[in-house]
């Protein structure tokens, strides 16, 4: 094998190695969060649960700018408030964050299927040079067993040509 | 021993490469399986009423209006007017419908330009196909021919060789005849002279004697 072959056949492996390594496993998750990734979700429960816990310590620790703890109507008042804003808070970040997650989910499905797709073609291209190369290794094995029997035929005609004469 | 051709063997490279292009082919399709339906699940899911729902919600809350929509209309005593919520309500439902829309169209598109793609891909893979079978089917005839025409050739020769030594042969049977023909009495062989008789004779009984008397004879 010649040394510019040895030079891409040592690239390629390490190409390879590096791809196994490096990107392969990393595209298949990327591609398996389009399904199941849930982090926008995840987060905006995260922050509505925060927010109602934050506006019941509020409510809890209501006081008037005097300092003196809220009492009766008022203290009611000031706790329905609390809750109201917590509950806009966590209505709101919910119907949010699942659109922005169904986005970014049907993002994530686009590229990924893209790339699944150009990996694809280059089998099919690997496929495609393979059928060539063993079409020409075809082709001309069945030229050169052409030119055998050729040479096989002239030789027995030269035989029988001999016999012929001799006889 | 006749000669026989010594027949090309496939390298480990190309063994190699149809060997990766078979996998990632195959991790291609198997990856891209359960993305697809879930593609085709969003695409053909009619979103309207889940973003309409959550932008009416959105509205509704920044309104100060609670889920049942007291709010809708407001005001004291007997001096009721509108709040201008439910236009508010109606634009961001259609608003929705639209962007629903919109988005569904966009994910269809890229489906067909994906599609397109791969069938583009399976159409050229056919063409290669029927190109490496056609050069072989080619090399094939090619092959055939010149093995027919070397054999020709060698029938031909061996004819042409028969031929030869047949005429060979009558030529020598006919010289032999007609010397000793020349040397005697014209009348020599009809008065019994069994020399000339046998070489006649030798000379008519020889192969192909009809053929060579008529075009070739002397």
């Amino acid at each position: 094998m010649g040394v510019a072959q040895d030079n891409l056949n040592t690239v390629t492996e390490a190409q390879q190695a590096s791809y196994d390594d490096n990107f392969k496993q990393q595209l298949d998750d990327f591609a398996q969060s389009a399904l199941n990734d849930s982090t926008l979700i995840d987060r905006a429960a995260f922050d509505a649960k925060l927010a109602t816990e934050t506006a019941t310590g509020i409510n809890t620790r209501a006081r008037s700018r005097a300092g003196v703890a809220l009492s009766g109507q008022a203290a009611n008042h000031a706790a329905r408030l609390g809750d109201i804003q917590a509950s806009k808070f966590t209505a709101n970040a919910n119907n949010r964050a699942v659109v922005a997650q169904d986005a970014r989910n049907t993002d994530v499905l686009t590229d990924s299927l893209n790339a699944y797709n150009d990996l694809g073609n280059a089998g099919m291209n690997a496929l495609k040079d393979s059928a060539g190369l063993e079409a020409n290794r075809e082709a001309g094995n069945r030229n050169r067993r052409a030119q055998a029997s050729a040479s096989n035929a002239s030789t027995v005609g030269s035989l029988a040509s001999m016999m012929i004469f001799g006889l | 021993m006749g000669a026989s051709a010594t027949m090309q063997e496939a390298t480990e490279q190309e063994t190699s490469l149809m060997k990766k292009g078979l996998a990632d082919e195959a991790l291609a399709r198997e990856k891209s399986k359960p993305l697809l339906a879930e593609y085709d699940r969003k695409m053909n899911r009619d979103d309207t009423d889940r973003i309409a729902g959550a932008t009416n919600a959105d509205i509704m809350q920044s309104a100060d209006a609670t889920p049942t929509g007291q709010l809708l209309a407001a005001g004291q005593g007997q001096q009721q007017r509108e709040t201008g919520l439910g236009q508010g309500l109606v634009d961001g439902g259609l608003n929705a419908a639209v962007a629903s829309k919109a988005r569904q169209d966009g994910m269809k598109s890229g489906y067909n330009t994906l599609g397109n793609k791969k069938n583009l891909g399976t159409t050229m893979g056919m063409g290669t196909a029927a190109s490496a079978a056609s050069t072989v089917a080619r090399a094939e005839a090619d092959a055939k021919t010149k093995e027919n025409n070397a054999w020709m050739d060698a029938m031909v020769e061996i004819g042409t060789s028969y031929g030869l030594k047949k005429y060979d042969d009558y030529t020598t049977a006919n010289d032999a005849y007609k010397e000793q023909k020349s040397k005697k009495h014209p009348w020599a062989e009809r008065r019994g002279d069994t020399k000339l008789g046998e070489l006649r004779k030798a000379r008519e009984e020889s192969d192909l004697f009809g053929l060579f008397s008529r075009f070739g004879g002397k």
